[in-house]
């Protein structure tokens, strides 16, 4: 049997529905305060016409080239959401913001045609440059801003783009002070720049087409999930023992020893929540 | 991309605990979350940087 299935009594009924029979809509739900806040982030930095359009679809993005943004629709729902927690791991509200400011950059680009001009292209690079998903990232480069986990920045010009946007977007992000004497204070700079003079003015792209939408997704919750853990990372067979051997080097007659790991105050219980909770 | 990776990687190291029987000093705890910490991070930073667990 399945994780999916063997672990998730209680989502029994869910599981095998399909996802657009859900009835998951992004008004009244949610994530729609989440939606609302980021408008209102646009609004205070001066962005008074662009506010992009929010769908609910299959995981969080923007499709190339269209001012729309994507949410995951377990968002939309509470149980949903409980579900999300269990196989994977559950957006907090800074993190729906942080990716909310992400996709915004993306949105605010492809609404104002940025990335066609040439100072885009000189401080980020070619918007045509092939997409990868594996991508290897200089950890310590100032050249870039730091917001989503994994240094995104450095995946591709438009996520470097999308990226800057967020960081100056965020507030009291205090970008000047942080990225003072940064090689990516140039692109904040031109963000600024940029948000000023476009701040007032209609979109060249008012809307856009949205990839798929939670009403047109036909597999069943479980057939979603079955699928994200087909395309996990394969961590299963890492040779860990010697390693863990070392780290646990603890002999059984020692006075106030215990299993390392069970309970929920094992060091491991305890690490996943703090490392979960720090970027 | 992030949270998924350092969630499950933690899972496996868990599970792999549990398996092996191994035991913590209860005194020592902090030392023992600080080298699980430090080895997890390792091993997530070596796979975002070089696409793969390269293992410490």
């Amino acid at each position: 049997m399945l994780d999916v299935e063997k672990s998730r009594n209680g989502f029994q009924e869910i599981l095998s529905k399909p996802i657009r029979e859900l009835g998951l809509k992004l008004a009244g739900s949610p994530v729609e305060t989440h939606v609302q806040r980021l408008y209102e982030e646009l609004q205070e930095k001066g962005i008074t016409k662009f506010r992009p359009t929010c769908y609910l679809t299959d995981e969080w993005g923007c499709p190339s080239g269209e001012p729309v943004i994507g949410i995951p629709f377990y968002l939309a729902s509470p149980d949903l959401s409980l579900l999300e927690k269990e196989m994977n791991d559950l957006e907090d509200t800074r993190e729906i913001m942080m990716y909310l400011r992400h996709e915004a950059g993306h949105a605010f680009n492809y609404a104002y045609k940025l990335y066609q001009t040439p100072e885009w292209k000189q401080l980020f690079g070619p918007f045509r440059r092939p997409y990868r998903e594996t991508y290897r990232p200089v950890p310590f480069s100032r050249n870039f801003v730091r917001h989503l986990a994994g240094w995104y920045a450095q995946k591709h010009p438009d996520e470097d783009f999308a990226e800057t946007f967020a960081v100056w977007l965020t507030p009291r992000s205090s970008w000047r002070k942080r990225y003072r004497g940064w090689g990516a204070m140039a692109k904040l700079r031109y963000v600024n720049q940029i948000a000023r003079e476009l701040g007032g003015a209609d979109p060249m792209r008012r809307r856009g087409h949205t990839d798929i939408t939670v009403d047109e997704m036909e597999s069943t919750v479980g057939e979603f999930y079955r699928q994200s853990i087909a395309q996990e990372i394969p961590v299963v067979d890492l040779a860990l023992d010697t390693d863990l051997v070392d780290i646990f080097n603890v002999s059984k007659r020692r006075n106030g020893v215990r299993p390392a790991s069970t309970g929920k105050k094992s060091s491991t219980k305890s690490l996943i929540g703090r490392e979960c909770s720090v970027h | 991309m992030q949270r998924p990776l350092i969630k499950r990687l933690i899972e496996v190291i868990e599970k792999r605990i549990g398996e092996l029987k191994l035991r913590a000093e209860t005194r020592r705890e902090s030392e023992h979350l600080a080298e699980i910490t430090v080895y997890a991070t390792v091993l997530a930073v070596n796979y975002m940087t070089r696409g793969k667990f390269i293992q410490p």
